[in-house]
């Protein structure tokens, strides 16, 4: 498997070509061009915590799903996009896990594993983590540049400009605000405060944030229905 | 007074009136066999320049006296004091054609320079390459309909195409054939991807802007590859999967717009009704 990142820095796509009888797990609907005569499958994979009936947010099962490319005796090429604006990154990993954002996540070689159940400390967090065992590629996705710190000792990061990290790396929310203050202004930013010797990978832009900005200047009457 | 009042009657009245007879055409009625390439007469062409940083590029085009320039309503920032806004093509023909398609973008605007050369800037809706392309006679073109920003007069939209509104994803967009002889503008979002043609690829429709007329496409439904069932996307998610085969060339955007409107669709539906979610 070889993976070239084409017209990044902007606009990065991704060209991976496959050797005979390799497999690769990319995101769903991410897909530019491929080889025509290729096995495409899709997958699910679903957290084992929680129910489906459960009404609480934090409890509900999430799923993620994935396309298996399978190439034939001659090999293949895909071209894969990610959803939104922005660069590429690449990762080799090794015997370490790595830890991804679900919405960063784009693709990964076949021999790596991926589960679901990352459990993070913080009691109201919102995001899944996926976390990838084995050894191979991964191919992640930011909104804007990417760019990477090397952590040792302490280190301390906003929760939406995170990608990935390493597992070496633990991790703790910081807790500076007193309790009054979280009664008034209650969407305040997530910090991590990171210990121990690894990598982490950070987004330049926040996603969210810019839906937030568009999402204040809505207002209903400006919908169109036909 | 007089002469200049006459002479700009004379200026107007060159402009012709009768818009239906240059947007559509049938092609076997104007076979002509010469063969055509860009022509070297300074009167004809439109000059024209792509201004460019990285990937934000905005066209800047250079009228004489007398040259129109059809122009897409939406994409105009610019323009000199010498431009003339001649009129909005709507009514007629038109107008059926787009109630019928169900289109709300198909607009076009006329514009021409009045008595020196002027400058007028275009710019896409979404960021991304402008590519130029020149129409001759054997080749036509299909085009995305939402990618079209400019065109001479000339260049003409083909009726007896049929299966425009089945090439993309989704029920918005739809694909028109251009034929005729002259110059074209387009847009794409993120970014021009050099991908070469071999019989072996298929491609994702949704990020396919155009492609000439000499390369036959095959359709196929991949149900595996789609994600309207599983992801509840409602944008471009039926997993068509497009192949060519002949000679030509295809121009392949780097982004779709439809997984842009999946993310903020929703995202902005959560922050309107947050206990929906």
């Amino acid at each position: 498997m070889q993976v070239k990142l084409t017209n990044s820095p902007q606009m990065a796509i991704a060209h991976i070509t496959l050797e005979p009888d390799e497999e690769l797990f990319a995101q769903n609907g991410s897909l530019v061009t491929m080889t025509a005569g290729m096995n495409v499958q899709s997958l699910m994979r679903r957290s084992s915590e929680g129910g489906k009936h459960n009404s609480n947010k934090r409890f509900q099962a999430k799923t993620l799903f994935l396309n298996n490319y399978h190439s034939g005796e001659d090999g293949g090429e895909v071209y894969l996009a990610p959803a939104l604006i922005g660069n590429l990154g690449y990762y080799q990993l090794n015997s370490h896990k790595l830890i991804i954002r679900q919405s960063a996540y784009l693709a990964s070689s076949g021999k790596i594993e991926i589960f679901m159940g990352y459990r993070s400390p913080l009691k109201n967090e919102t995001n899944t983590w996926l976390s990838l065992v084995g050894k191979g590629d991964v191919i992640m996705s930011g909104f804007g540049g990417i760019y990477d710190i090397k952590v040792d000792g302490k280190y301390t990061i906003n929760c939406d400009h995170l990608i990935a990290f390493e597992n070496t790396l633990k991790f703790q929310a910081v807790n500076n605000q007193p309790s009054w203050q979280k009664l008034l202004f209650p969407n305040q930013e997530i910090l991590y405060e990171f210990r121990g010797t690894g990598r982490i990978l950070c987004q330049t832009h926040r996603p969210f944030a810019f839906a937030q900005k568009i999402g204040q200047q809505l207002k209903p009457h400006n919908f169109r229905f036909h | 007074m007089a002469e200049n009042l006459e002479e700009k009657q004379q200026n107007q009245n060159s402009f012709e009136t009768n818009y239906d007879k240059h947007l559509f055409a049938r092609p076997k009625e104007n076979a002509d066999k010469t063969p055509s390439t860009r022509p070297m007469d300074e009167d004809y062409n439109v000059a024209y320049r792509i201004n460019k940083d990285q990937i934000y590029a905005v066209l800047e085009l250079e009228l004489k006296p007398n040259q129109i320039v059809f122009v897409n309503a939406n994409a105009v920032t610019a323009m000199d004091s010498q431009i003339l806004f001649v009129n909005k093509l709507r009514g007629g023909l038109l107008d059926i054609l787009r109630k019928a398609l169900g289109l709300e973008t198909l607009f076009f605007n006329q514009f021409s320079a009045n008595q020196h050369p002027g400058y007028l800037h275009l710019s896409p809706p979404l960021p991304g390459d402008v590519c130029h392309y020149f129409l001759t006679r054997e080749k036509g073109i299909y085009l995305k309909s939402d990618n079209f920003l400019a065109c001479q007069p000339t260049v003409k939209i083909d009726t007896n195409f049929r299966s425009m509104k089945h090439f993309y994803n989704d029920n918005q967009t739809v694909l028109l054939r251009l034929i005729g002889e002259g110059d074209l503008w387009f847009s794409t979002y993120g970014g021009l991807l050099e991908i070469p043609i071999d019989g072996s690829l298929a491609y994702n429709p949704d990020y396919i802007v155009a492609f000439e007329d000499t390369l036959d496409y095959e359709m196929k439904k991949d149900e595996r590859l789609s994600t309207d069932k599983l992801r509840g996307d409602v944008w471009g998610g039926q997993g068509r999967l497009c192949k060519f085969s002949g000679e030509g060339r295809v121009w392949v955007q780097a982004r779709q717009p439809n997984s842009f409107l999946n993310y903020a669709q929703a995202i902005l539906l959560s922050l309107r009704f947050p206990r929906l979610q």
